[in-house]
This record gives C-alpha cells, structure tokens and sequence, in this order.
C-alpha cells in the first residue's frame, strides 16, 4: 500500500523537478543569455573557410553584407549598402553606408569592400564554393565610400549572392593573418549585431550584443538579447535531455517526431522557418551507374508515381503547415521559382502498370543513397518502392562518401535535402544538378541550355518563362521528384520568440530572437 | 497351502548382488544426459534459443504482418499494454508504421543466420589452422601462431567498422567480416588440445598401424575436439550477434529496410524518451538471446566436461 507519505514525498520531488526545469529557462532569461546547441563543433566563424550550416549562421551575426534578402518582402534591401544602381548588365554602382564600425573600432570604408572581393576572386584562395564570386570581374573604389563592381558578363543573380552568404571583412585584420584561415578563429572581428568573446571546438561560441550596431531597416534589427552561447552537443538525444532540463533554449534540428514530442510539453515550444531548403529524389538517366531500367522514362515516372508525397510530407517532415510540396525543385522564397506542369500523381496502380509497360513487372534491386537529415524519407521511400516490386535498400551516407560516390557515378538514386546555400534565386538549382559533369545524372542537352540562356538574363519575365521550361521538362522526364519544402524547426523554451520565415538555410537570424514577454 | 499363500511367504530375494548390478557405473552417455537435466542453465539458454530458433524459422507463418509493409497514417502507434495499444499491433508500429512485432520476429532470422554462418566460417578457419599447427608442429606451428597473434592485434570491432565503411554495409560483407575476424578463439583452444593429443598413445597407436596424417586428423583427434569447438562456438556467436547489432546500429551493418534488431534500436533511439518500447523490446531480444547462448554454451562445457569447470 503507498502510504501518503510516500505520496507526498513524490509530489515535492516532483514539483522541485519542475521548478528546476522552469527556472533553469527564467534563469536565463533575467541573465539575458541565450544558449543553442549545435551538433557539429565550429572553431571558426569564417563562412568562405568553413561554409557548413553552423558556421554559416554564426557568420551572419557576426559580419554584415553588403545587402541583405527580405524573405518577407521577396526583395534585396540595403545592408551595408546604402543605394546601388545597375550602370548596364555588367556593371554594378554601389554606395556604401557611413558611420559604420567594425568591432574593433575601425571605420567601414570601400576599401574593406574592394579587399573581400579581391580575395574571394583570387584562384589562390583557393575556396571551396569559390565558383559562388566567379561572375566577378573587378571591383574598384570610386570613393572612400563607393565601389564599381564589373561582372564578365550578364548577372542577372548579382545581388541575391551578395546578399547570401557574402560577408565583408575588415581588410586591416583580414590580410594580417599569413594563413587567412586564421582571421576567422583568431580575430572574429566584422560589422555584424554581435561581436565574438570566445569561439573555440570545445567550448563553443560566446556572442555578445554589438551596442554599436546600425540597423539597415527592419530587415536587420538591432538585437534584443545581450549574450548567445552556443554549446556544441553532438547527439540529439542529448540536446533533447538538456532542453527539457532547462540546460538549452534552442535545439537547431531535432527529428520530425521528436519536435512534436518535445513542442507537447508545458515549457517547450517550436517555431517552423520557411527558408530555401527542400528535398528531393534524383534519378540517374543517363545509366551512369549502371541501373539500366532506370533509362528509361516510363521507369522513371512510374517511380514518380509509385511515391505518396503527401504521406511522406505529413508523416517524417518536421514543420506542420509550413510544410508544402513542391512541384519543382526550389521554394517560393527564391526568384524563378515557377513550374507550369507537376511530377506524375501518386497513382500505385498506374505505377505498375507503366512498370509492366517498361518491361519490368516483376521490378529490379535498387540501392537508394541518402544524407543525414534525409535517411528516413529514404527508407520510407524505399517501402513505397516495394509496392511496384522495386527492391530498394537504403544506403545511408556520410557527407564525404555522398560526394565520391556522386563524382564516381554511383548514385542511381539519390534522396537528399538541398538548401541552395539559401541562395534567394533557381540559378544554383540548375547548377547544382547540371551544372558539371560529376553532378550531372540526366545528360539532357535541353535544359543545359536552358540553364546557360537563364543564367544571363538580365529580362526578370523572360528569365522566369526559361526557367519555367526547364522545370517542365524535368517533370516530362521525371529526372527529379521534388517532394516538399524542409523548413528549419527550432525547438525551443517558450520563453523564446522568433519569425517564421528566414534568408537563412540552417536556422534564423541571431538578430531575429527575442525574449518573450 | 495356495499358491497366493506360497507367493506371500517366499522370502525376499537377496539384496546385495541386485544393487551392485543397478549401482554399476552409467555410461558417459547416461552421465551426460544427468548433468543436462540437472543443469538448469543449460536448460534455460537451450529452451530460449530453441524459441528464437522456431520464431525465426517459422516468421512468414508467426508474423502477423509483413515487416515491410509501412503504413505513414498510423506511426508509433502504442504497444498492446500503451493507452493506445490495439492488439493488431502487438509491440506497437515504428516511425514508418510498421509492426514492430513482425520486423522483431524477421530479425531474429537475421541475428541467428549471422551468428550462424559467420561463427562457422570463423570456426571452419580456426580449427583448420589450429589441428595443422598442433599436429604438424615446427615451421608450420611458428606460423600460424603468428597469425594467431596478427588476429588477436586486431580490434574487431575497429576493423569491422572500417570494412563496412569503406565497402558498404551488406549482409554478405558482413557475414564474411566477421567470419573472418573471430577465428582466433578457434585456434587458439584446437592447437593447444592437438598437441595434447598428438602424443598420447591412441594417436601413436594408429601412426604406427600405418595411418595417414588425414585419417588420424579426422577420425582420432577431430572427434575429441567437438566438445571444445561447440563451446567456443556458442561463445563465438553471442560476440558476433552483438557485433552486427552495434554496426547496424552505427548504420554501417544491415541496410534499412531489412528488418535487424541493431537497426531496429537505432531507429528509435529519435524517439527514445516519448516511446522506450520500441528501444526496449529489440534491446531486450539481443539480451535475451545473447545472454542465453553464453548459457547454453557453459552449460555445454558443464555437461560434456564438467572436470573442465572453473
């Protein structure tokens, strides 16, 4: 028999747990300190050095660009640009703010604008996304605070990319490092609404509000909190454990059914980020890897039609409403995005039926390779597969691996997410498929054209209607099923606030979060 | 006087020659049979891994369901003792809806032809090369105990890993991954019983008969040795079970969807602090099973050499 006692003594446990967890948020909250995890360490905040999601993130709070994308509005708005003017199709005027200050006290001029672009120009950089600046012929000053930048060509993305992941260094810090990669873990010093107290792989990072920080407009406000920490914790499960414990504020990805778990109790809340992400499940036409039933079109279209898209959208997607499925591969956010056709409905029947037609009734073996964030779309997939006699097994593949097995031409199906370095604009979807050989599974000579004339389009109309072709043949060909957007979903303690929608790829603007009231 | 009356009064017959001939020493067979059911670890371990052994074997007839068959409309659906629990789904369903019951009963078929055919191959390699390094001795010993000592250098686990990663997750690599890194055991135990044997006198006897070296190899010392080998063998299984569970569940074993209890554990670790049962039921079968082959396996020792206990 439990005696009341018993009871009793349970219930004070109990209520002292709670009031742990809760007060370990308020804590907090009246320190004005906000703690994120991330699950990958970063040691520096240099995005061009290191461009992984976290440092990305970290990097925008720290650096400022030259002009910022309001997801909101769907237009590019000044950062630290003040005004520009687009001389001709290759030449861009641009007037730079006054009064800026980098962290160290040193004042914002062209010549910081005019270094940055030298180095993201210069082969010797040597960077990995160093094709991202290519289109960029010179850049000079006209002024201690004025720049003409010269492209080779044509841009019509010109701004959209100088608002993405594009910050401006400060040149009297920057080329005092022999090793340039220094300056990002050493001397984190830029324009941006924090400063870095520390930023190391095993403590994490200290953020600090910059009290000197000019907001551009209410696209980049000024921030409300004092101090972020980020706390690198590895493993989800251990983020999970210490948001419901108050040791957490923020969890950046937690899986699709841990959110909803999480979001149920009491102090936990989740917000849903629209942003530029979105999955997606690419085929190899072309036989590169030598499944050759996946050649043929109706194969194609029949594993099209073989996969509920809504089932999948509704059941393993973290984001609720904010969740949709797309048609083309790109999200609303970005310029271009627009499809007249959409991939095969989900019709099993009709799917076995074009299989028999195909030649392949009795199906074939199939191996599906997936990135961490995308394994259970993959194996779910994989079940829906088995209902047109597909016998698909999932290969679940670190990043490095992806990546060599793509370039080898081993990928016959591929189920992956793809941010587009949260480019605002489709350019970096066609690239991103096509765009090289090692990339490329459908060898379609139409849409390679189709790719270069968009590319070069100054016309807004007449760049939408090539893009428009290109995704309308990629649905006829069925070389790419776009399932459904993938927005950020942060867990976080309800004390917390933040807007819905982003420029980012991997979270929100630090600047962005706000207690609430 | 009847011939009841006759019956009733004759006495009884003599004790001591009767019980001396019932009291005479049980055959090794007999005495086996004894210890077996006396042996209530051997009992137990045996009777487990006969109930797995039944479930795995007889899965497209015991599942209720088909391990495969998702259904996204009705995910993590609560075990039969949950508040939601139905008894359709007797363990509940998994993150894609399947019957965890169902891809629990096809996994034992996975764990027990894995532990079945890697310690095989294991044992096929080790006890070969542990009988020729006992027997022939000189050279051939030097070297096979230096390959002895290559393999037990080797971190299994490390080196299974690296394979797996390296060449993909399969059940086929993985079978002969581990076939072939655990044969060490094997040789280790054979060789030092061969050269025991090699010198006692039922072996000299047939040396001297004229006996080839393949005949005294396989019908004198071979069949002494089976004890030993069955009991390093259930051993041999337990770790190479746990091994394909820990790579499965580092995602470098069985590839999803192929039902695996390493897998399956994985799979839920997402989901770990809202529905425990679907860690706990596949965690609690590897348990289960493991824990009852390493008693099948000393109560094998027990039974067939119980001087050997200790």
């Amino acid at each position: 028999m439990v005696s009341t006692g018993h009871v009793a003594r349970i219930a004070i446990l109990g209520t002292a747990m709670t009031l742990c967890a809760v007060s370990g948020t308020m804590a907090q909250k009246a320190k004005d300190t906000l703690r994120i995890a991330y699950l990958d360490p970063i040691s520096t905040s240099d995005p061009y050095i290191d461009p992984q999601p976290e440092t990305t993130l970290t990097s925008d709070a720290v650096y400022s660009k030259l002009f910022v994308y309001s997801p909101t509005e769907r237009q590019v708005r000044p950062g630290l640009a003040e005004s520009w003017t687009q001389v001709d199709p290759v030449t861009l005027d641009i007037k730079l703010r006054e009064g800026v200050k980098f962290h160290d006290g040193a004042e914002f001029t062209a010549d910081d604008v005019v270094y940055t672009f030298n180095y993201l120009i210069d082969p010797k950089s040597n960077l990995r996304f160093g094709n991202n600046w290519r289109w960029i012929k010179s850049v000079e000053k006209t002024g201690k605070f004025a720049v003409r930048l010269v492209a080779h060509g044509p841009t019509p993305f010109a701004l959209t990319r100088l608002a993405t992941g594009t910050p401006i260094f400060p040149a009297h810090l920057h080329k005092s490092f022999e090793g340039r990669g220094e300056f990002g873990r050493r001397s984190a010093v830029g324009t941006g609404a924090y400063k870095v107290e520390y930023i190391d792989a095993t403590r994490g990072v200290m953020l600090v509000r910059n009290e000197n920080y000019v907001s551009p407009g209410p696209w980049s406000p000024k921030p409300a909190i004092g101090r972020i920490q980020i706390l690198p914790i590895p493993d989800v499960q251990t983020q999970a454990a210490q948001l419901m414990t108050g040791g957490l504020d923020i969890i950046l990805s937690a899986p699709h059914d841990q959110t909803e778990q999480l979001a149920s109790m009491p102090n936990i809340r989740k917000t849903s980020i629209e942003n530029t992400v979105y999955f997606y499940l690419n085929m190899d036409a072309l036989g590169r890897s030598g499944v050759e039933p996946l050649k043929k079109v109706e194969v194609r279209r029949a594993i099209a039609m073989a996969i509920d898209r809504k089932a999948l959208a509704a059941g393993l997607v973290a984001g609720g409403e904010q969740v949709k499925i797309i048609n083309a591969p790109c999200t609303d956010i970005q310029v271009g995005c627009t499809v007249s056709n959409s991939p095969p409905s989900f019709d099993p029947k009709a799917a076995r039926d074009l299989m028999a037609k195909a030649g392949h009734a009795s199906g074939f073996a199939l191996e599906i390779t997936s990135i961490f964030g995308a394994h259970e779309l993959a194996e779910a997939i994989a079940g829906q597969l088995r209902g047109i006699g597909i016998r698909a097994s999932v290969n679940r593949a670190t990043m490095a691996a992806y990546r060599d097995r793509q370039t080898a031409g081993r990928l016959p199906m591929l189920v992956s997410h793809y941010s587009s370095g949260g480019l605002p604009d489709v350019s970096a979807v066609l690239d991103f498929y096509i765009g090289a050989k090692p990339r490329d599974y459908w060898g379609d000579a139409e849409i390679e054209k189709l790719m270069h004339a968009g590319a070069v389009e100054m016309d807004a109309g007449k760049r939408t209607e090539i893009y428009r072709a290109a995704f309308d043949r990629m649905n006829e060909m069925a070389y790419v099923l776009p399932i459904a957007t993938h927005p950020a979903v942060l867990v976080h303690a309800r004390d917390v606030e933040m807007p819905s929608i982003s420029s980012l790829f991997s979270g929100v603007e630090y600047n962005n979060i706000r207690w609430s009231r | 006087m009847s011939q009841t009356e006759l019956a009733r009064s004759a006495p009884p017959a003599p004790k001591g020659p009767v019980e001396e001939f019932t009291t005479l020493a049980p055959s090794p067979r007999e005495l086996m049979k004894r210890r077996a059911k006396s042996h209530i670890g051997f009992i137990v371990g045996m009777s487990i891994i006969v109930f797995f052994c039944i479930v795995a074997i007889f899965a497209p007839f015991l599942a209720p369901h088909d391990p495969y068959d998702q259904n996204l409309s009705a995910r993590l659906v609560d075990p039969v003792w949950g508040a939601k629990g139905t008894w359709s789904n007797i363990f509940g369903t998994d993150a894609f809806g399947r019957d965890v019951l169902s891809r629990l009963m096809y996994g034992a078929r996975l764990s027990l032809m894995i532990g079945f055919t890697a310690a095989f191959i294991a044992g096929v390699i080790g006890v070969t090369l542990g009988i020729v390094g006992g027997y022939f001795g000189g050279k051939v010993d030097a070297v096979i105990v230096y390959l002895i000592n290559v393999k037990l250098a080797l971190p299994v686990i490390l080196v299974a890993l690296s394979i797996a990663s390296i060449s993909g997750g399969s059940i086929l690599v993985l079978i002969l991954v581990l076939g072939l890194l655990t044969w060490d055991r094997y040789a280790v135990v054979v060789r030092s019983l061969t050269q025991q044997f090699r010198d006692q006198e039922f072996v000299l006897s047939s040396l001297a008969a004229g006996a080839s070296h393949a005949r005294i190899i396989f019908r004198e010392i071979l069949p002494n040795l089976t004890n030993q080998i069955i009991v390093v063998a259930s051993l041999d299984m337990a770790i190479i079970i746990l091994i394909e569970a820990a790579l499965s569940f580092l995602g470098l074993g069985v590839r999803p969807p192929t039902p695996s209890w390493g897998l399956m554990v994985a799979e839920a670790r997402a989901v770990m602090f809202f529905k425990p049962h679907l860690i706990m039921v596949p965690g609690a079968a590897i348990f289960l099973l493991v824990i009852a082959i390493n008693m099948a396996g000393d109560g094998i020792r027990d039974v067939t050499s119980p001087e050997g206990r200790g």
